[in-house]
């Protein structure tokens, strides 16, 4: 596999997958505030 | 301010989350994205294709919680309710498109069910001619509107329970499910030998292609269709919402987890194709075949049975297609019945009307693959339209009060900035006509001749009569709409 190729994979991968456990991060977090609240 | 209706309530943030992924997560993320993708160019379409899900899909998803967690009506009193009483039937066109798309949906889901029963007993792989046999199939009468019955009858069992005994439940076991399947099928298609090729394939840009506009409306295209942002599907939902739940953050955790989803899809489809065909890979996965099912139903049965364990994998993938389009048909069911529960029926006499007219008006949808065609091409393109109407409501309410009170409301985990109102007044308006337009350019170009005639299964005309036909039809019930929906 190219540089290029490799490299847009890990771009693509990260924004999508990495933007999607961010989210879910945070939410599990400010959920489990919400609660104890 | 929100209005205060008696309604059920999701459980939880994650018994919602799970029902709204399962709105989004459709046959369109395993079956259309990868032919996009690979007929526009690979790794060009992923930038603009991800750069449309900030410009389009998430800004849609946050409007359509909000709107229904405020106005806790479904599409025919929250607009009346957002826009005044004059513009009922925007909501009801907003509410009859995804309807219509509903009544051939669930044919579709039909086919992935009986496409799972034929590769779980064994009888899909050994097939001489997967070409021949959808053709057989489809064209059989009988075996398409069976199996039509059938998607609609679980659809509407679901609805039957509730939201919370129904919906909920129902996707807290069709999602995680589906995510785990798609998630073992990709696994198995990058381990196979020869795969990486697929890889390359698909994450290669083409940096000139990035300067052609077609891949940039290809793209928005795909967001507008896969996502479910601007169906009114997700406001449905949203009516169920707990006031203490949050909008932005959970309109990001679908956009990034649909778009995730249609990517993990596309990974398994490209390494399959690339790995037991790779002669011929670029051309199959290009393959549309009628409304993008080539490659679905007949290329994917042919490369299963190249593959040691190609059963069982099999099984597997139209399985997940099978939860993915069921998700996506249960949302449509509710929507439906929710704007006649909104006119003053009970859910159990709303599901009966909605469940007979799935049963009727899917049935020439189910019999002839050419009026299916002509229904994908007309409500496929005024889902458009029901992206803008939900853009102006928002406009009407004044988009930064509307950001400021409904977007950043009570129960919000994040705040969303300014760069929010101009999206909403302007950038989705100036996406929808440049799209409709290039859409009819594209069907005028194709067909100098014969692009006006209302008869043909893909024109301009037929389009725009069965729109102004819908169209008239609300504008003229207007006030029986919004008066019988806000006194209930």
């Amino acid at each position: 596999m190219s540089t290029i190729s490799l490299l847009t994979m890990i771009v693509i991968l990260s924004v999508l997958w990495g933007g999607f456990t961010l989210c879910l991060v945070v939410a599990l977090r400010k959920e489990r505030r919400k609660d104890d609240s | 301010m929100t209005i205060s209706r008696k309604v059920e309530h999701f459980t939880s943030r994650w018994g919602l989350l799970l029902s709204v992924i399962g709105i989004a997560v459709g046959t369109g993320n395993i079956w259309r994205f990868p032919r996009i993708a690979a007929a526009n160019g690979g790794g060009s379409f992923l930038v603009p294709w991800v750069c449309f899900l900030f410009l389009w899909s998430i800004p849609l998803i946050m409007a359509e919680f909000a709107i229904g967690k405020k106005t806790r009506y479904g599409t025919v009193g929250s607009f009346s309710v957002m826009m005044g009483k004059r513009y009922a039937w925007m909501g009801a066109f907003v509410g009859f498109v995804a309807t219509a798309i509903m009544f051939y949906y669930s044919v579709v889901a039909g086919w992935c069910i009986r496409y799972f029963l034929l590769s779980a007993s064994g009888h899909l792989l050994s097939e001489a001619h997967h070409g021949e046999a959808w053709e057989h199939f489809t064209t059989s009468g009988w075996q398409p509107v069976l199996f039509h019955v059938l998607a609609a009858s679980v659809a509407a069992f679901v609805i039957s329970r509730g939201v919370v005994r129904g919906i909920e439940r129902a996707n807290r076991i069709l999602i995680p499910a589906l995510l785990m399947l798609i998630v073992i099928s990709a696994i198995r298609a990058v381990t196979l030998p020869g795969a990486v090729a697929g890889l390359e394939y698909l994450f290669t840009p083409d940096f000139e292609a990035l300067l052609d506009h077609r891949i940039w409306l290809q793209a928005l295209t795909q967001n507008a269709w896969d996502t479910g942002a601007g169906w009114g599907l997700i406001l449905t939902y949203a009516v169920y919402m707990r006031n203490r739940e949050d909008v932005p953050l959970n309109a990001a955790l679908i956009g990034f987890g649909n778009n995730s989803v249609s990517l993990l899809a596309g990974i398994t489809i490209f390494c399959t194709v690339f790995a037991t065909i790779p002669e011929q890979a670029a051309e199959v996965i290009r393959e549309p075949g009628p409304a993008n099912t080539g490659l679905t139903f007949i290329w994917i049965p042919q490369l299963f049975g190249h593959m040691p364990g190609g059963h069982f994998f099999a099984s597997i993938f139209f399985l997940a297609l099978s939860f993915a389009a069921l998700s996506s048909l249960i949302s449509m069911v509710e929507l439906a019945t929710r704007i006649l529960m909104d006119l003053g029926m009970r859910r159990k006499r709303a599901l009966a009307l909605v469940y007979g007219g799935i049963l009727l008006a899917g049935l020439p949808s189910a019999l002839s693959v050419s009026f299916f065609l002509n229904q994908d091409w007309v409500w496929g393109m005024a889902l458009m339209v029901s992206g803008l109407f939900i853009a102006l409501a928002v406009i009407t309410q004044g988009a930064d009060r509307f950001r400021r009170q409904d977007i950043n409301s009570e129960g919000s985990d994040l705040r969303v900035g300014r760069w929010y109102n101009f999206v909403i007044q302007f950038l989705i308006p100036a996406q929808v006509v440049i799209l409709v337009a290039w859409w009819f350019w594209q069907v005028i170009q194709a067909d100098p001749g014969g692009w006006w005639n209302p008869w043909a299964a893909e024109s301009v005309g037929t389009c725009l009569l069965q729109w102004a036909v819908v169209l008239t039809v609300f504008i003229s019930a207007n006030r029986f709409l919004s008066e019988r929906t806000l006194n209930q």
